[in-house]
């Protein structure tokens, strides 16, 4: 993992917008664990993963002219990778049937057991969920999105949203306690 | 408020985890997409290669077009030929022979349910499975009783003809029999190619994404697009489905977050018209 500041971003960027080979591998190199950790989450399998950070890359190296210092680098880097997870949703969607869980007993679970668990474990407990529910929590519990502007992006009515990422937690836990019974 | 705090903790849980998670991707996905991503010394490749491939395209294109020009046309020509002979039939030949004068009904409804199957077979969109009325024209003696009773159905009793081996041979110049075996419909599939998407979401925020407001549209109809703010002043309209709204308002600034109206009318080859309203909810 390359240690990058802010300052050689900027450098870096000037010599991907003249789309010189070795900046933009240096900026993949570096990008890419973080952005591949964000299409893991969302994507159903890890093929599905690998075509969505080409596709983010492909547009980052395409846009990164129009990337103007007003955030970070990275954020901004994140976010067109988040869209292009989301337009992944919007084509899944319409291929697959909602999967419905009715019925689903409420439990909590201790928070102690829950603090062991570590990354490794939670994004496998994530890739688990069905897709609809993975995108809304993703959204919602990770990237910090609230319920309307997830409407708005997924297509979605607000309380879809609220009920998929409230069937997600749901899901989620019974996940949880799965694992901890094995 | 006990149980809040829960789903807090438990959403925050996962925040923490894995909102800067690493996962190593595999190897070679850089060398993979290196040729997609326009690297300067990639470019020129590209660009040669893309010429050619749009040279193929519009050579393709343009064969494919011609080929199916041609057909129309011939497809046309051939139908005028019949609607042709047909009139000349029925005005030059029927007075020398009562017998025909005597079948002129039954004639006149072939031609029409002819001509018909014609039309239809010539549409683009519609689905032709039945069978033509060839036969009738054919001159072949051996006509199945099955085909005359659906003669009748159109116009008089066979019953009342004379045997209609000998009509049959005056009434059809094998040239016709011909055209029909030419006209015989194949399997036309129906392809409605016509989309369309209105978006609900643009976000103006400068990061290649969804900039820029475009209704994707796909088919020959007209449409006329308007979009309006809360308070129904105009912002853009076009009638031309390939523009954009640069998400500007007439001042030229781009616009606030908030609500927008779109209004798509939507006017069908037939002239029906759909009208459509969607909130477009502006994001930056």
């Amino acid at each position: 993992m390359v240690n990058v500041n802010a300052d050689n971003y900027s450098s870096i960027i000037t010599e991907c917008i003249d789309r010189q080979p070795k900046a933009q591998k240096k900026l993949f190199e570096i990008l890419a664990p973080k952005m591949y950790a964000i299409c893991v989450r969302y994507a159903k399998d890890s093929d599905d993963a690998k075509d969505l950070i080409q596709d983010g890359f492909i547009r980052l190296f395409k846009n990164i002219d129009k990337f103007e210092n007003r955030g970070s680098f990275e954020g901004w880097a994140k976010r067109i990778f988040i869209n292009t997870c989301i337009e992944y949703y919007r084509k899944q969607q319409k291929e697959q049937l909602k999967v419905e869980i009715e019925n689903t007993p409420e439990f909590s679970i201790d928070s102690n057991a829950l603090s062991l668990l570590k990354a490794a474990d939670l994004m496998l407990i994530i890739q688990k969920l069905p897709m609809g529910y993975r995108t809304v929590f993703n959204l919602f519990a990770i990237e910090g999105y609230s319920h309307e502007e997830i409407a708005a992006q997924l297509g979605i009515s607000i309380n879809t949203s609220k009920s998929q990422l409230f069937k997600a937690r749901q899901h989620l836990q019974e996940i949880i306690l799965k694992q901890e019974l094995q | 408020m006990k149980e809040k705090n829960n789903i807090e903790q438990f959403d925050n849980l996962f925040k923490q985890q894995l909102e800067n998670a690493i996962v190593q991707p595999p190897v070679g996905l850089f060398e993979a997409m290196s040729s997609s991503i326009g690297s300067a010394a990639a470019v020129a490749k590209v660009s040669l290669l893309n010429k050619l491939f749009v040279g193929a395209i519009l050579v393709s294109g343009t064969a494919i077009i011609s080929y199916y020009l041609v057909n129309d046309i011939k497809k046309i020509a051939t139908k005028e030929n019949i609607a042709l002979k047909i009139t000349n039939i029925n005005s030059d030949e029927q007075p020398a022979n009562n017998d025909i004068v005597l079948s002129e009904p039954q004639l006149k409804s072939i031609n029409k349910k002819e001509i018909g199957n014609l039309v239809k077979s010539a549409k683009p969109k519609a689905i032709v499975n039945e069978p033509t009325t060839k036969k009738v024209f054919n001159d072949n003696k051996s006509e199945s009783v099955e085909e005359k009773n659906s003669i009748n159905n159109y116009t008089i009793n066979t019953n009342d003809l004379p045997k209609s081996n000998e009509e049959g041979q005056i009434l059809t110049p094998k040239v016709d029999s011909e055209i029909v075996e030419q006209l015989e419909p194949a399997h036309v599939k129906a392809i409605d190619s016509s989309y369309i998407f209105i978006p609900n979401a643009v976000t103006p925020n400068g990061d290649g994404l969804n900039d820029e407001y475009l209704i994707d549209i796909k088919g020959e109809d007209r449409v006329q697009i308007i979009i309006f703010d809360k308070n129904l002043n105009r912002l853009f309209e076009t009638k031309n489905k390939s523009i954009a709204w640069q998400c500007t308002l007439p001042n030229g600034e781009i616009a606030p977050n908030g609500d927008y109206i779109v209004k798509v009318i939507y006017t069908f080859k037939n002239k029906d018209q759909q009208i459509k309203t969607v909130k477009l909810k502006l994001i930056k």
